[in-house]
């Protein structure tokens, strides 16, 4: 269990109009009482709409931190993903987004912040910075991360080369990383089309990967990248 | 006056003079002030950014006018509401300054107890509403112990007590005097002469001011802005208890003086509460909802244990809402 913090909300310096997009945002307790509900709807949905399977899910750990890599090739890849998170993590589990696609207006913001717990990234300017305290919110264990490591949505056939993005986050702590291959989400719900269809989604989840034995330096950024763009399209393969 | 009256009864918003003079005063003063504030700029007393800073706040009191004075005037319905909103987000403010609200169970539980006072409020069922109190601690313990894990459970438990104290049960008595039929000149007259007890001690501390009150917890405040707010504030109470007021015959003049001492020490100690707070914490403003101000917990401070204090205090010689039928919603 973590320790009780005396310390207040990362964000509360910050205004109403900025605090949905600040990288430091902290869920309040509406955004706790909407995930609590939106998470419950959601496995529903799953469940019965895509009739989907979880493989390895004791891989998942009971404790932030850590984080969660996926392929990514549909809106309903979030969805899944935070299914997978216990109901008791779920306000500190933080997917990342890119800010320019999915926080363009404000509504839309909200709605996915509250609901689905979005944090956005902005993908060119200042990323180093927000990378940076991303880190060290990941090290003082306070929160968990999904990402993914392509930067955008494949085509569902094969894994695009990842950013080594991900390097700058995990290299030289003990943060795990748990890979995860989502199977049939591009079937559902593919890039374009607006209303799923009922096919089924399956995920499986790998053993957690940890990166204390690389430095924290741009060039083993890019071998921890290519390190898990390997075991994930091993998990591809190994499915197929 | 019958219950859906007082509750609804927007008819009734203007029946008593002090409210007309209030409001009639309130809307002066938030005309005139940001005219005078361009005039002095016009005339180079005072520099642009000031002006700016200055207008930014007078906009967040006509702001808060617009909200408050509507709610409190078309029934009490709608001031009990405004006050369950109120003590909802000065919690929800004082929770993420704390940290509490990373202990999501704990919080929720603080946040069923204010809806739970705020519906006794509502019903007019007076022993539930003092019950609250020790209810919501018999809650809080429990919920705080359920998780099983002993570190950090005073800091919790406390934590979450004295929200639920401060933010419930206190300010709850803010909203209980709505079942008072004259609550709209009770509210305005409580929640004007606080708000104004501040602007003295600022005014008084400006001019005269040497000595520091308590430099560690709130650098600005003088020993002299703190005494000439209490005679200032009491001079308003006694002035206006007399005039719009009848006074019920137990209430001997040197009570309205006492009562205006009390409204104006209480006043200042809910500043100075809510300062050391922030201190302790190493903040300097509880939130960002009020513009010019800070948070909604910046400007409610004062009177956190001035509505309790008034209360009991107007209960002891006349009692709050004793004419108005009770347990309006459970009883049969």
């Amino acid at each position: 269990m973590r320790p009780f913090k005396f310390n207040p909300a990362l964000d509360l310096s910050e205004s109403r109009h900025t605090r949905y997009r600040s990288i430091r945002r902290e869920s309040g307790h509406l955004a706790w009482m909407s995930q609590l509900i939106t998470s419950m709807g959601f496995r529903l949905y799953l469940r019965v709409y895509h009739r989907y399977s979880i493989e390895g899910l004791h891989h998942v750990p009971r404790e932030t931190p850590f984080i969660l890599i996926a392929n990514h090739t549909s809106h309903l890849d979030t969805i899944v993903l935070t299914s997978l998170i216990p109901v008791r993590l779920r306000t500190r589990v933080y997917p990342l987004a890119a800010a320019d696609s999915f926080f363009q207006s404000r509504p839309r913001a909200l709605l996915l912040t509250s609901a689905l717990n979005i944090l956005q990234l902005r993908r060119r300017s200042s990323n180093r910075h927000a990378l940076q305290d991303l880190r060290e919110r990941l090290l003082q264990g306070d929160i968990a991360l999904i990402i993914y490591p392509e930067g955008t949505r494949g085509n569902g056939q094969q894994l695009g080369p990842f950013k080594p993005g991900i390097g700058n986050l995990v290299a030289d702590t003990s943060i795990p990383v748990i890979p995860c291959l989502l199977t049939g989400c591009a079937e559902s719900l593919s890039k374009g089309s607006t209303l799923p269809r009922p096919s089924r989604i399956s995920v499986q989840i790998g053993a957690p990967i940890h990166f204390s034995e690389f430095l924290n330096e741009r060039e083993s950024w890019q071998r921890i990248a290519t390190r898990l763009s390997e075991s994930l399209d091993g998990m591809k393969k190994a499915a197929d | 006056m019958t219950t859906f009256e007082r509750l609804f009864g927007y008819t009734h918003a203007f029946d008593d003079s002090l409210t007309i003079a209030a409001v009639i005063s309130i809307a002066a003063v938030l005309i005139v002030s940001p005219l005078l504030t361009l005039i002095l700029h016009r005339t180079g007393v005072i520099d642009t950014q000031l002006r700016t800073e200055i207008l930014i706040r007078i906009r967040s009191w006509v702001v808060i006018a617009l909200i408050v004075l509507p709610a409190i005037l078309l029934g009490a319905f709608w001031a009990i509401l405004l006050f369950f909103f109120i003590s909802l987000y000065a919690y929800v403010e004082y929770a993420r300054m704390t940290g509490l609200f990373r202990d999501r169970v704990l919080s929720f539980t603080v946040i069923v107890g204010i809806v739970l006072i705020s519906l006794t409020v509502l019903d007019h069922w007076y022993g539930m509403f003092v019950a609250m109190a020790p209810l919501g601690i018999i809650a809080i313990a429990v919920v705080g112990v359920l998780p099983d894990r002993p570190d950090g459970f005073i800091q919790r438990v406390a934590l979450a007590t004295l929200g639920f104290l401060l933010f419930g049960v206190c300010l709850g008595h803010l909203a209980y005097f709505s079942n008072s039929t004259i609550y709209r000149p009770l509210l305005i007259l409580l929640i004007s002469t606080v708000a104004l007890n501040d602007v003295f001690a600022f005014l008084v501390g400006k001019t005269l001011g040497k000595r520091k009150l308590c430099p560690r917890t709130s650098p600005n405040k003088t020993i002299a802005g703190a005494v000439g707010a209490v005679i200032l504030t009491t001079l308003t109470v006694y002035i206006v208890g007399t005039s719009f007021f009848e006074l019920p015959p137990r209430m001997h003049w040197y009570y309205l003086v006492l009562g205006g001492v009390l409204l104006s020490i209480c006043g200042q100690f809910g500043d100075l509460t809510l300062s050391s707070i922030k201190r302790d914490i190493g903040i300097k403003d509880s939130g960002t909802l009020i513009p010019g101000h800070g948070g909604l917990l910046d400007r409610i401070d004062s009177l956190l244990l001035t509505s309790p204090a008034a209360f009991h205090f107007i209960g002891y010689f006349g009692g709050i809402g004793l004419d108005q039928s009770t347990r309006i919603f459970t009883g049969s």
